[in-house]
């Protein structure tokens, strides 16, 4: 236990800057962890605190294994390697910045990580790496591991960790048997799933994958619980209607709704017709709670029940950029400053059913079918008014406190939740006839 | 960072809370917790305007507005940090059917002594069909409250997790576990009579001719 502890120590002592002598320290961690059996790290913390020093200051964690990760850690390490790595752009208080996102992987887990600085090495995939200082957080349920600015990351030698899967990125082969899902509960980051689907779409088209060309089958694919969009990156001669088995598939996710990924190491197979029911009753699109969407991350072709309880900036008559079609604010785009630009109408509301609230945002057509009005009969009213403001007002009057049903793709940010609506309508509810069952269930056999 | 959920709570349920609590930290958002475990930072009422009055100067003005559903009244408090809210209220002659999005609020003038109030965000005039249309809501919510505390009510300690196994989602599951820890084990009898009284609210045959408050709905003269 002694020789276990001496890096702690020693870790602790330097985070103090030497003000407490290392045999105090020695004689105060263990007392914490053999008498009051708190976990390493949190005595380590509570010492350092104890002393008047910033526990951020503590640079050596104990290596875990991702399996063994819970959310609210400060301080991993981790031996895993890149099972997939991207980039992505985020706007952020100093300007847009580039962050690496994607799966880490060991012998017993994977899990998604974010990298917010820019890291020592050009990470490829398959790459092992030891990181220390990460710090974990729960995302959607799930652990997260983060990579910031006190993160340390050195790359190793690749026959630390046993070998990737070679092919698209995806989960370590397993020999373990599939787990089955429903596409209703499938989260990002599940691998080697197995589930029954039916082909709602799907149609072919060429991607660029490290640097060559390949073929991805993509489309949308259902079940009784949920509809997903789905990625096959091997023809497995996929047609529309076709009821398939596939064992050993991946979720990824895009813009928080998970969907479904499987290659060649997956098992594909048909099944007959008669085993899912048909395709109008699966292309219906099933109702969902807000709550349920926001703990999914989103949802493809869903509807809901609620109140629009707010109208959003932004709403109404609104001018675009011509050049990247992002809203004008007093005729100045972001990045193309002052242009001449389009008209457009649209409507960004607040929908709340009582579970949750997303954000629903309605187009042009949309929106001209709410006013009854085109946009140029919106441009004309807004010239006469001398205001643009006055199509907001009309829309405000119209939507807010309506109860509407919605249907449309939901995704998710860290903004929260948003709906690009399809279909809108007024919602109209026999408030009596629901009040008498709902007061009979209330009297009926207890 | 989603946005808060906007409760449907009728003010019965809502002026019987005695308990804030906050997730701690500066700038997190506080929450009032009512004896069935709703955990509410913000609302969305609809009722019948009773009154508005201004309690303060007219310079720098203070609404204060009654709002009153089928089992008690709403108190709204609207101010210069609420310009939109205070000119809608300033406009509003009662009685009308208004809705109402607002923060939650409580106020302790001594100890022992707690009132709620709301603090309006957005106010507009809504028709009859709505007022229903928000009760049924607010008596769909109250249900899934009351069912969820009898499961609740059954264990002890009572646990989110043995809540959640139950399918009752994180939110509530944490507001009940809040309010069991303050309030006890209340008696639930009050509550389903108010969800009973609400839901009669809305059948027009099972209406006294004196029910209810003077509206535009229309009535049967017999039980």
């Amino acid at each position: 236990m002694k020789d276990d502890i001496a890096p702690h120590v020693h870790d602790i002592t330097r985070a103090l800057g030497g003000k407490v002598s290392e045999q105090e320290i020695e004689k105060e961690l263990s007392n914490y962890i053999n008498v009051y059996r708190v976990s390493l790290d949190t005595a380590k913390r509570s010492i350092v605190k104890k002393h008047g020093g910033n526990p951020a200051h503590l640079s050596l964690g104990i290596q875990k294994t991702i399996r063994e990760l819970v959310p609210g850690e400060n301080s991993v390490n981790l031996l895993a390697r890149f099972v997939s790595v991207n980039e992505k752009t985020i706007d952020s208080e100093n300007g847009p910045r580039t962050i690496l996102y994607g799966i880490l992987g060991d012998a017993t887990a994977t899990v998604p990580f974010t990298a917010w600085e820019p890291l020592p090495l050009e990470p490829a995939r398959g790459d092992v790496v030891r990181i220390a200082n990460a710090y974990t957080k729960e995302y959607r349920g799930q652990v997260q591991v983060n990579l910031g600015t006190r993160t340390v990351v050195t790359k190793e030698s690749p026959d630390l960790l046993p070998p990737a899967p070679a092919g698209a990125d995806g989960p370590p082969p397993s020999a373990a048997k599939a787990t089955p899902a429903k596409i209703v509960d499938m989260r990002e980051g599940s691998s080697n799933i197995a589930f029954t689907a039916r082909v709602l779409s799907v149609e072919a088209r060429e991607v660029d994958v490290d640097g060559g060309k390949k073929t991805v089958y993509s489309g949308v694919l259902a079940d009784e619980t949920a509809k997903s969009q789905f990625s096959a990156w091997k023809d497995f001669a996929l047609a529309e209607a076709d009821v398939l088995r596939v064992e050993g598939a991946y979720v990824k996710s895009w813009r928080g709704i998970p969907q479904i990924s499987f290659d060649e190491r997956a098992l594909v197979k048909k099944l007959e017709d008669k085993d899912l029911p048909p395709m109008e009753e699966l292309a219906r699109s099933p109702r969902m709670w807000i709550e349920d969407l926001g703990e999914r991350g989103g949802g493809v072709d869903v509807t809901v029940r609620g109140i629009l309880i707010d109208l959003k900036e932004g709403s109404g008559l609104i001018y675009r950029c011509p050049e990247c079609k992002r809203v004008l604010r007093k005729g100045v785009c972001r990045i193309h400053g002052e242009v001449s630009g389009f008209p457009d109408l649209r409507v960004k509301a607040v929908l709340d059913d009582g579970s949750g609230a997303l954000t629903a945002v309605f187009g042009k057509e949309l929106t001209e079918g709410l006013l009854d009005k085109t946009v140029e009969e919106c441009i004309a009213e807004a010239k006469e008014a001398m205001s643009q403001e006055v199509i907001r007002d009309r829309l405000a009057d119209l939507l807010v406190a309506q109860p509407i049903e919605a249907r449309g793709n939901v995704t998710s940010d860290d903004y929260g939740l948003m709906m690009i609506v399809d279909q809108a309508k007024i919602l109209k509810v026999d408030v009596q006839e629901e009040a008498r069952a709902m007061l009979e269930e209330l009297e009926g056999p207890a | 960072m989603n946005r808060e959920i906007a409760w449907r709570v009728f003010a019965g349920e809502y002026n019987d809370a005695t308990k804030e609590v906050s997730d701690g930290g500066e700038r997190s958002p506080s929450y009032v917790v009512t004896p069935l475990g709703a955990k509410i930072n913000r609302l969305f009422l609809v009722g019948v305007l009773t009154d508005v009055e201004n309690v303060a100067t007219d310079a720098s003005p203070m609404w204060r507005a009654r709002l009153q559903d089928p089992t008690g009244t709403f108190h709204l408090y609207s101010g210069q940090y609420q310009p939109e809210a205070s000119a809608a209220l300033a406009k509003l002659k009662p009685p009308a059917f208004v809705a109402v999005t607002g923060k939650s609020r409580v106020y302790s003038p001594n100890p022992g002594t707690v009132y709620t109030s709301i603090r309006p965000e957005a106010v507009k005039v809504v028709d009859a069909a709505l007022r229903d249309y928000w009760i049924l809501e607010a008596c769909r919510s109250l249900k899934r409250r009351l069912e969820a505390l009898r499961e609740a009510y059954k264990m002890d300690p009572v646990k989110k997790e043995e809540l959640a196994a139950l399918g009752v989602k994180a939110p509530l599951a944490e507001g009940i576990v809040a309010a069991v820890e303050h309030y006890g084990k209340v008696d639930l009898s009050r509550y389903s009579a108010m969800l009973a009284e609400a839901l009669t609210f809305l059948i027009p045959e099972l209406q006294s001719p004196r029910a209810g408050e003077a509206g535009s709905r229309q009535r049967c003269r017999t039980r």
